[in-house]
């Protein structure tokens, strides 16, 4: 029955996709020869965003994905890449990490870092993160307390190519709040601080201009209501043009307002409170409690943008606040992990029941470390095993990664539109034997597997 | 009346319960008719404490109308009151974390919780005068863990609210609201033979500050005749000079940890002389000067269970014994209860390891032994609860079961001092924050409160759960 809807969609999208393809290659007799069209012949396309297509192409413009579907025609000067025996997935992204980065110690309000800062792409080895699948990594300040700014970078593909976003999400560390709550408290008071300062400062402002053109006004009504004795004397002197208007006291140069100066450690935290577009924050908690501690601290602000990033470690505790995050449909981030409750041996899926209770949740390795790249899918399997269902853990390694750092309309899933930051496997996303072939970034091989065929 | 056997089959027993029924319906009668309880008062009048208890936190009036009521009702235990009468079969409603009405055949609202603590004994929540591990360190509403397993061990012992540092603060499990009771509990003093200039100096400090006030109230006199009188100086009045100004006005007590008898009558002197309110920490040989204590309006905070042996070329009574909370009690001397401590952790801490018994996880054993030395079960649960809010003054909040108060109760399956004794259910502000059954930890112990139950019939630790077990079950069917 399942089988039967999925082929009768495919046979649809089929359709659709013979039309389109026939309207763009019709639109490709006109089209300029320096374009670079590449096409890959999947054994099996994750779209993430629909269906999962059997023997499919992808038709890859200009590092854009142009078409997916079956049995699309395309042109004949087109790069093709056969991989029948391969299953396609979108680009994963680490969504927090410190790889390859300086760990030096930092505390209090530091939203002026970024870690674009300490990145020297030159010097940081890419490889353990582009040969498990991710096509970028959103690198984090160091420090605790408020350290800074996310940025994300392709780990692979043309040096020009590589920063996607220099300022992307504020970290808050909410991990040790006896310290981590006066500080985060703190940001958002001074934050609120500059705001009022710079709305002071306006109004001061237009009341000035506001007087100064009264004062104008008057000067003006004075000189109308003055007995002209005094203006003979003045006249041969600035003998009015024709058509000017007589003598109006000359407004004072219309000065733009200049806000006096932002702290710039609290520039981010002050975007937050004024709700700027992407500006949001990702809160760091290490036991449930934190939870009702970033709670309490955010009560009073309300319209803060945060995700959480749960620190989930073998035993945590996260359970006894799965219900309150679900209630406010939270955003939160984790490790693919099977844990227990904690004092118990009980196994526990945190993930899962997150999900469940009605979060988003997006995943990220638990370390930085090629082991733990290297097992996120296996253990992502784990968790499915375990009770997650496959639609929410492919979800939660491809789409919701880019969806925390406000860029899931361009990355995450294989749809029209799209970047071509594609991996293959050469086996089910879910299949922990499942080795990555190729990661093909802006529809350039940017990666391949050694062939070990040939190296024996 | 001794600890209450938990043989219920004795028809000697039975004739004790019975006698206690009548007792407290008496003594409910007396409660009911408005008559305060029976308390012993100091001997001096003793000045109110400021600041004053933080008032529980009430919600928002313009939100009143959207928050509903949170009712919590425990009925059918034998309550133990702690200030006033035994009283059974009576029905405790509370009303947002504060207890509302006490009595029998209440009406109870429609969205109520129910505990049904038939054949249960509730106590007002435990207080431990010091603790160490249970809230987190700095002040307590920003740093703590509200589901740590320390603070479910510690509800599991039956604390409701603990000091932590200079803080009462409640074990709020699951939640931050409602934390703090106190802030700035006591001044601290150091006042002993080991620092006789320190001794000197606090003593002139104090006269200097008592000199302060004597001039301050001349000059409230003087300004009755000449409005444009000079008020004394009080820009000098700062670090140890304000510290000796709230206790000369009687804003606080100072807690000062004194053992000997030398000590404690110097400590007694101090207290004569300046009119303060001094706190004894510790107070082993304060037996041997009991009068001279009371005389002064001192408390204590002591370990029954404590140990020093007597120093046999001393021609008047030392050391300890088991007898000194009873002896305090009996001089008028106000006592609360702290566990002794091991090796392996001191016995304000929570401690797994060492020897059992000696930390917080055993406050309601360590009042036990204050029975032992002599004092009664009553006036031994009053070390623990009333006493020990009276000392910390936060008295009007907790410590006993009165309407008005907060809503922190016990609610064992025995007599509070009894060995036998576990906790069923721990209440905190209204929230049950602790239920055996749920609670990993003892919940294997006699299940269902049953004190005749056979023991379980294998012993293999319960807390690692049955997934376990049954991996390690070779025999096990799938």
């Amino acid at each position: 029955m399942k089988q039967d809807t999925a082929n009768r969609a495919s046979s649809l999208l089929c359709s659709l996709s013979v039309f389109a393809a026939i309207a763009f290659s019709a639109s490709l007799a006109a089209a300029q020869h320096d374009e670079r069209i590449v096409v890959v012949k999947a054994g099996r396309i994750i779209t993430v965003s629909g269906d999962e297509i059997e023997r499919g192409e992808i038709v890859i413009r200009d590092g854009k994905i142009e078409l997916v579907g079956r049995r699309l025609e395309y042109p004949a000067g087109a790069t093709v890449i056969e991989a029948r025996d391969q299953t396609v997935i979108p680009g994963l992204l680490n969504a927090f990490s410190r790889h390859g980065l300086p760990n030096y110690n930092r505390s209090g309000v530091g939203g002026d870092n970024k870690a674009a800062d300490d990145a020297i792409l030159g010097e940081i080895d890419f490889e353990p993160l582009v040969s498990n699948g991710f096509t970028a990594v959103a690198l984090c300040p160091p420090g605790g307390g408020i350290p800074g700014l996310a940025s994300v970078y392709r780990t692979a593909g043309a040096d020009d190519q590589r920063l996607l976003d220099a300022e992307n999400y504020l970290l808050v560390w909410m991990s040790n709040p006896a310290s981590d709550k006066g500080v985060w408290r703190g940001a958002l008071t001074k934050a609120k601080a500059e705001i009022d300062k710079v709305d002071k400062a306006r109004k001061d402002w237009e009341e000035a201009q506001k007087k100064a053109a009264e004062e104008a006004k008057k000067k003006a009504e004075q000189e109308k209501t003055q007995p002209p004795a005094q203006q003979p004397a003045q006249q041969p002197a600035q003998p009015p043009k024709e058509g000017e208007k007589p003598a109006e006291a000359k407004p004072e140069a219309p000065k733009e307002f200049v806000p006096p100066k932002i702290d710039p450690a609290h520039q981010p935290v002050v975007d937050l409170i004024q709700k700027k577009a992407d500006a949001h924050a990702l809160i760091v908690l290490a036991t449930a409690s934190d939870f009702l501690h970033s709670d309490e601290v955010l009560k009073g602000w309300k319209d803060v943008a945060h995700n959480y990033y749960l620190r989930l470690g073998v035993s945590s505790d996260f359970h006894l606040v799965a219900r309150q995050l679900g209630e406010k449909k939270a955003f939160v981030m984790a490790h693919p992990l099977i844990g227990r409750y904690p004092s118990t041996a009980s196994r526990s899926n945190p993930v899962a029941l997150l999900i469940e209770a009605g979060c988003t949740v997006a995943l990220t390795p638990g370390a930085d470390s090629t082991f733990e790249y290297n097992q996120y899918r296996t253990r992502l399997a784990d968790l499915a095993r375990a009770g997650l269902r496959r639609e929410d853990a492919i979800k939660a390694i491809t789409l919701h990664p880019w969806r925390l750092v406000g860029m899931d309309k361009a990355f995450g899933s294989i749809e029209k539109g799209k970047y071509a930051d594609l991996v293959f496997l050469d086996g089910d996303i879910l299949d922990p034997a499942a080795q990555v072939k190729r990661v093909m970034i802006l529809g350039e091989t940017a990666w391949e597997a050694p062939d070990r065929q040939a190296l024996r | 009346m001794r600890v209450i056997s938990h043989d219920s089959s004795t028809a000697k027993s039975r004739s004790h319960c019975i006698l206690l029924c009548l007792l407290s319906l008496f003594a409910a009668i007396a409660f009911a008719s408005g008559a305060q309880a029976q308390e012993r008062r100091p001997r001096r009048p003793q000045p109110e404490q400021a600041p004053p208890a933080e008032p529980p936190p009430a919600p928002p009036a313009e939100e009143k109308q959207e928050v509903k009521d949170r009712w919590l009702a425990v009925l059918n235990g034998k309550v133990h009151t702690a200030s006033g009468p035994v009283l059974d079969g009576v029905t405790i409603l509370c009303r947002n974390g504060r207890i509302a009405e006490i009595g029998p055949n209440l009406t109870l609202p429609d969205d109520c919780e129910q505990l049904d603590a038939a054949g249960h004994f509730v106590y007002p929540g435990l207080i431990a005068v010091r603790s160490q591990g249970i809230h987190g360190g700095g002040s307590p509403e920003d740093g703590t863990d509200v589901f740590s397993f320390n603070m479910s061990l510690a509800l599991g012992a039956g604390i409701t609210t603990a000091v932590t540092g200079d803080t009462a603060a409640k074990l709020t499990y699951g939640t931050l609201e409602g934390m703090i009771v106190k802030r700035g509990l006591f001044e601290s003093l150091s006042y002993n033979s080991r620092d006789p200039a320190g001794k000197r100096r606090v003593r002139e400090g104090l006269d200097r500050v008592r000199q302060h006030l004597r001039d301050v109230a001349a000059h409230e006199e003087e300004k009755r005749l000449n409005p444009e009188a000079k008020a004394p100086d009080d820009k000098w009045i700062r670090g140890p000079y304000a510290t000796y100004l709230r206790l000369l006005k009687g804003e606080a007590a100072a807690l000062v940890d004194a053992n000997s008898a030398w000590e404690l009558l110097q400590l007694a002197d101090l207290a004569e002389t300046y009119g303060i309110r001094i706190v004894v920490r510790g107070a082993y040989e304060a037996w041997t000067v009991a009068p001279k204590l009371s005389r002064a309006g001192m408390a204590a905070i002591i370990t029954p269970r404590q140990r020093v042996d007597e120093n046999t070329r001393s021609n008047r009574p030392t050391g300890s014994t088991i007898e000194n909370a009873r002896i305090l009690h009996e001089r008028g001397i106000r006592v609360a209860v702290t566990p002794t401590g091991s090796l392996f952790g001191p016995g304000y801490g929570i401690s797994l390891g060492g020897l059992a018994g000696r930390d917080l996880l055993h406050l309601a054993l360590e009042a036990a032994f204050a029975v032992r030395g002599g004092l009664s079960n009553s006036e031994a649960i009053k070390t623990v609860t009333i006493d020990a809010a009276r000392i910390l003054g936060i008295d009007s909040r907790v410590g006993s079961i009165e309407v008005g108060k907060d809503a922190d109760f016990v609610i064992t399956d025995g007599d509070l001092l009894h060995y036998m004794t576990l906790v069923r259910w721990t209440v905190v502000n209204g929230r049950i924050a602790y239920d055996k059954d749920k609670e990993g930890i003892y919940s294997h112990i006699r299940p269902g409160g049953d004190v005749n139950a056979p023991p379980p019939d294998e012993y293999w630790p319960r807390r690692l759960g049955v997934e376990w077990r049954r991996s390690r079950d070779v025999n096990a069917q799938p």
